[in-house]
Parts: structure tokens; sequence; C-alpha cells
């Protein structure tokens, strides 16, 4: 799916310094302002605002299946004013996984397939519902 | 046979090992408090010089609420209530709290943010947006991460929800300069918005179109009790 919709979400992976560890969360932008530009260029840091209620459905889709996996994760995607989100003009999430401060880096290593396939099923549960915006900047 | 002197010089260097040996350990100690009582002076002076509004006694105690880490480990935060002497003029108050909340909770655990970040200056602009200037370690200090980045900045915001009511949006300053991001993650370039629903909860996504949803400032302090599940994913068309 990646390969044939190169771009079509954006997903970045956090470890957190703190959070209960084996658990993951996910985290969307908060409500943005429409981007408004006479020129039809994406405003760089309001680059997200169209995209903000598909990256929830996205988000809460990846987090319910976090949830089921990792005990103590949320139930639904949190909102973050994230400086990585702001600034991409498509459906976008955070996920963090709880947390460096674990005594044996393995116990974050068997989170990895985890993470991964609830990512995975998220995105590919989440595919029908992508639209690509007509004109850059605009609502989907 | 051995002579006298010599059985007294042994006896006497026997003598000064078990002194020194109990000795040792006290001075160690010792001078490990000496360190402790220095850095924590030392943090107290940068405090004490960053922070000229001191608490007024005769100002009328007030119940202020100020929200650290709630314990769960999970990003929430809950308000703790202290009795404090508050000034009736917002810039003083909102430093008044803001110092206090910065000073810490009884349990250092609960802290949201860093033992030495100190608020450097506070104003408050006539359209209720408050520019709060921190120090360096209020960026350098604090655990990286974006849930602990987002527990600062909603333990000051939701303070100033709780006490200042003139303050609407909070833009947020590092040693008086703008910085994109808390600390690497928190998006600062933006100010946030005050509400007076503060919330001690984590915020959960909200799928909202209407009016709200075209603030032109991030929504930090959504209510949790309004989340509502999403809608079915439109049609692909």
């Amino acid at each position: 799916m990646a390969n044939a919709q190169l771009g079509a979400i954006f997903v970045t992976l956090h470890i957190a310094s703190t959070g209960t560890p084996g658990t993951a969360r996910v985290y969307v932008m908060n409500d943005m302002a429409p981007a408004a530009d006479a020129t039809g260029l994406i405003p760089w840091d309001r680059a997200q605002a169209p995209f903000v209620s598909l990256s929830r459905k996205l988000g809460d889709q990846v987090q319910s299946l976090l949830a089921q996996r990792f005990k103590g994760s949320p139930a639904s995607a949190q909102t973050a004013s994230v400086r990585q989100l702001r600034t991409t003009a498509a459906p976008a999430i955070a996920v963090e996984v709880s947390s460096v401060t674990v005594e044996d880096r393995a116990q974050l290593d068997h989170m990895a397939p985890g993470v991964a396939d609830a990512i995975a099923r998220g995105a590919a549960a989440f595919r029908p519902s992508y639209v690509v915006p007509t004109n850059p900047g605009e609502r989907p | 046979m051995m002579p006298r002197w010599r059985w007294w010089f042994l006896a006497a260097l026997l003598l000064a090992v078990v002194i020194a040996a109990i000795y040792l350990p006290i001075l160690r100690r010792n001078i490990r408090q000496a360190a402790k009582l220095q850095q924590r002076s030392e943090e107290q002076a940068r405090r004490e010089l960053a922070q000229p509004a001191v608490i007024n006694p005769s100002d009328p105690k007030v119940k202020a609420k100020l929200f650290w880490a709630s314990g769960a480990d999970d990003g929430t935060l809950s308000a703790v209530t202290v009795e404090l002497p508050l000034s009736s003029d917002p810039v003083l108050r909102a430093k008044q709290v803001l110092n206090t909340l910065l000073a810490g909770p009884v349990d250092t655990e609960l802290r949201t943010v860093p033992p030495d970040a100190a608020l450097l200056a506070f104003y408050l602009l006539p359209d209720g947006t408050a520019i709060a200037d921190f120090s360096e370690a209020l960026g350098t200090s604090i655990p990286s991460g974006i849930e602990s980045e987002q527990m600062a900045v909603d333990s000051v915001t939701n303070t100033l929800a709780a006490n200042v009511p003139q303050v609407r949006r909070l833009k947020i300053l590092i040693h008086g300069q703008e910085v994109e991001t808390l600390a690497g993650h928190l998006d600062l370039s933006q100010a946030f918005v005050v509400t007076a629903n503060a919330v001690s909860g984590p915020r959960a996504a909200v799928a909202n179109d209407g009016p709200a949803a075209a603030s032109a400032t991030p929504q930090t302090l959504t209510p949790a009790a309004a989340a509502v599940k999403l809608t079915t994913p439109a049609a692909q068309p």
C-alpha cells in the first residue's frame, strides 16, 4: 500500500522518557485554522490543517489496535501540538512508546512487532477513507 | 626483643588507622551534604534573581489551584488547592501562581517542570494574550517526549486558566526567544489557548469541524468528557 500510495500517510515513531512502561500512545494535531493562501502554496506551519479529521481517524484506528495489544494504553488517540505533525500535508500521527526508563532494552524490542502490526493494520483499515485534496491546502 | 618505643609507635599507628576508618566516612558524608547544600542554594539564588514577584503576605489569601502530575504515570494532571496570598493584578498574580508551580509539589515525583526552570518574565497584552518567558532549563532539563512536554505546558496553561481568568492565550518564550519546540516535540511557535474549563485528564482527540475547529491556536484544553466517536469513514470517490 505504501508503494502504491506514496506519501499517503505520515507516521512518526518516538520513545518516551515518561509513562507506564509497555504502553503506547498515538498523538494527532489539535484543531487548526484552515490554511488560506492566495498563491495556492501550502503554508508551512498550517500544512496539517486540511488533514486534521483524517489524522484523527487514522490515529483512533491505530490507537485502538495498540490498546488491544498493550494493556494500559489509552483507547483513543490524544491531541498534542507536535511540531512534526503540524508541518505535514497528509494524514499524520505520532506514536510514542513508553519508555526509555526500562531496565532491559529487550522490553522495548518485544514491543516492536506489536507496534508495527498495529500501525500496518490501522493504515490498511484507514485506506478506504483516504482522499487526496484536489488543490494543495484545500480540505480533502 | 623489640624496643619499647617501637611498641608505642605501632600502637599509635594502629590508633591513627582506627580513627581514620571511623572519621573518613563521616567526612565523606559531610562533603556530600555541603555539595548538595551549595547546589540547592545556587538554584535558590537563581530562582530568587529571576523571580522579583514575591508573594506579598498582605495580599488576601485565595485558594489557588495548581496542576501537577496526578501520579498515575499516564500523562494526567491533577489540581492541588493551595492557599496563597495572591495579588489582584493579573500579571503579578500570574507570576505568583507560576512561581509556586515551578517551586514544585511536596512530592517531587509529581513535578511537571524541571526544578531549575525559572520564570524570567511575564506580560499580559490587552487582548488576553499572555507571554511567559522561561529560562533555558525548561527546554533542556525536561525529559524529552511528547507526553512529558505536553504535561509541562498543560500544567502551566491549566494553572493560569484556573487562577488568572484574564489570560486567554499563552505564548511561551525560552530565554526571551521564540523557539520551535520545547524539547524537540511540542510546538511552541504558536500560542496555546487557555480556557476556563481546564481538565486534569489526557486530551482525547475530538472530531469537531464546527467553529471551534477554526481556532487560530492549538486547543490544548479540550475537555476529555467531550470526546465523541468518529463517524464512519466516507466512501472513496
